[in-house]
């Protein structure tokens, strides 16, 4: 298997080309390659160009999100080759409670997916005890919040208390992001990471559940 | 230069000639006021000592106040006044969100101070067909009286008996497509589904027409400046490409533009936040007179630059930072502020001042008031020219 065979899903991504990047993804499957290959070289690699052409403003939202549906498409056709496969861990995800700005908290979701993670993602203006409950219910590894806006980012803080209050912090991780925060903030609050990127929340995912 | 009357006045803006003094504005649909704590509109309007304003009448979804007092708005020399459509309202569902029978059925979900329009309630969010979207039970039909009985009138007396420039708003297109479809699926449909977004877009296009015939056909003729409020940019960037925005966006926006202008001489303002510099040729291009709201603090949108490229072409409205500079400014900072955007964009006309959209709920009242002393102090012409970058 030659870099080249990468390089066609990666560009396939890179394209948005939602067909595409399926039909590569089960004939590089069907050939043998590794699923965790797949999503490493191939579609992770591809998202990773699309991140930082839109950083750098050559992409725009819909090359963003067509690339991210490529790739969330792609996991479907391999779901049923990671079946029996230890998962890396389950991360209950959402917005703090009064803010439904989802953009970011999507990207991270689907990263997070094709990085290995079982993926329970809350949607939007989600309350301490959805956060709560549905840890606890999924028995999460990790709890991930987004905030994009400053009057909602303090509600972060709430979501650690209440995991606290119900006697699983210590069985949870928290990691936090989105526009208005910092490592400083995190710390502040108590999270135990502050990813800033999606790229950056798969790698600090990683580094939180194999300690 | 003897003085000259508002509609005068934000007439000869437009035109880019200069005014006896700067035109002002607030009060109108985006650049307004929130109407929530710690400030918002009830602390303006006790701060001005005014307590017996009527009953703030609040566009849902921003949750903010269309009909300011009119003693605020003469305080603060306001040369524009709106005159809004009628309508049926929202009507509040089991489950707490709102459903806004004028724009469609989309759906508001409270969320702070404001509403939010999620992507998971967005009612056409799992249509695929062209037969969907007809089959769509709540498309608002602008064609029943309760939206233009009367306005007829209205406008009239407006235009004959007061001297203000009168505005008036006309239903968008792509807001409501990323309401009524999700945003996500907005963006989206432009790659994946075109003839969906194409089908969905001139659906609502026809709408806005019909919006257009029923409603500008009775009050054209009285109205000085028609609205079109369509977002295409974030903090940083457009949603998309001008490629993109060529294809997909700029055609609908000609076509309503052609269809307001059959009704109205009135000059047309589009509403269109944050970055968008790159698009502001074309948005000259499909004719539009005004541009508002200028964010300076969104990326390349500084009124420097503007002035520079576009300052000839188009007039702006906007213009004062409510991201910063309002709400965590002092007064005198305030004041400094809004002389330094009015040397840059008020020389030669096409400038009116307004905040950069509704003010924020973190506001001191006492920075809207040296707001509008500032405009009044820093706005008679002749305004000395600011050196452009």
């Amino acid at each position: 298997m030659g870099e080249s065979e990468f390089k066609q899903i990666v560009d396939a991504v890179l394209v948005g080309d939602v067909e595409k990047t399926k039909i590569l993804t089960q004939e590089m499957l069907n050939k043998g390659i590794s699923p965790h290959d797949v999503i490493e070289k191939g579609l992770m690699e591809g998202m990773n160009l699309v991140g930082d052409k839109f950083e750098r403003r050559e992409y725009f939202l819909p090359d963003l999100l067509v690339a991210a549906e490529a790739v969330k498409r792609a996991t479907e056709v391999l779901k049923p080759f990671l079946k029996g496969e230890k998962g890396r861990g389950t991360v209950v995800i959402g917005t703090v409670s009064g803010d439904i700005h989802d953009l970011g908290k999507n990207l991270v979701a689907s990263t997070l997916e094709v990085s290995g993670f079982r993926v329970v993602d809350l949607g939007v203006d989600v309350s301490s005890e959805r956060f709560v409950d549905s840890a606890k219910k999924e028995k999460a590894d990790i709890v991930a919040i987004s905030a994009l806006i400053t009057t909602t980012m303090v509600g972060m803080k709430d979501v650690i208390e209440a995991l606290e209050r119900e006697g699983i912090r210590k069985e949870v991780k928290v990691m936090v992001g989105g526009a208005p925060l910092d490592e400083e903030f995190a710390r502040k609050i108590g999270a135990d990471r502050y990813a800033r990127t999606s790229r950056d929340a798969a790698r600090k995912a990683v580094e939180l559940v194999d300690g | 230069m003897a003085e000259m009357t508002s509609r005068e006045r934000v007439l000869e803006a437009i035109e880019h000639r200069e005014p006896d003094r700067l035109p002002v504005d607030f009060g109108n649909r985006c650049w307004t006021i929130v109407n929530a704590t710690p400030y918002g509109y009830k602390a303006l309007c006790e701060y001005l000592k005014i307590s017996d304003y009527p009953e703030p009448k609040i566009v849902h979804l921003m949750n903010i106040v269309v009909n300011v007092d009119e003693r605020i708005l003469k305080k603060f020399n306001a040369d524009i006044r709106n005159l809004g459509s009628g309508g049926l309202g929202v009507e509040r569902l089991p489950d707490g969100t709102l459903r806004d029978l004028d724009n469609h059925g989309i759906i508001y979900k409270p969320a702070g101070p404001y509403f939010s329009v999620p992507d998971t309630l967005a009612p056409l969010r799992n249509a695929i067909s062209e037969k969907d979207i007809e089959e769509y039970p709540f498309w608002s039909d602008y064609r029943n009286p309760v939206y233009f009985e009367g306005k007829e009138e209205e406008a009239k007396y407006l235009h004959q008996h007061t001297d203000y420039a009168i505005s008036t708003w006309v239903p968008n297109i792509f807001h409501r497509y990323a309401f009524i479809r999700g945003f996500n699926n907005f963006m989206l449909d432009m790659r994946i589904n075109v003839d969906f977004f194409r089908a969905l877009a001139n659906r609502i296009l026809e709408t806005s027409k019909t919006f257009v015939q029923e409603f500008l056909g009775r009050v054209g003729k009285y109205i000085d400046i028609v609205c079109i409020g369509d977002d295409m940019g974030t903090q940083s960037q457009p949603f998309m490409s001008v490629e993109d925005f060529r294809k997909y966006v700029k055609p609908y926006w000609a076509e309503l533009n052609r269809e307001i202008k059959k009704y109205t001489e009135a000059k047309i303002l589009l509403h269109c936040c944050g970055s968008i510099y790159p698009l502001i040729n074309d948005i000259i291009e499909v004719g539009f007179d005004v541009l508002n709201p200028i964010q300076p603090l969104a990326y390349q949108m500084e009124p420097e630059r503007l002035k520079r490229d576009f300052g000839e072409r188009i007039c702006f409205l906007g213009g004062i930072d409510i991201q910063r500079l309002l709400p965590f400014g002092t007064p005198e900072e305030v004041k400094e502020g809004v002389r330094r955007v009015i040397s840059i964009l008020a020389p030669g006309g096409g400038y009116i001042l307004a905040p950069s959209h509704n003010i924020e709920p973190e506001t001191p009242p006492e920075n809207i008031v040296a707001m509008y002393e500032a405009a009044r102090e820093f706005g008679s012409y002749p305004i000395k020219r600011s050196r452009l970058c």
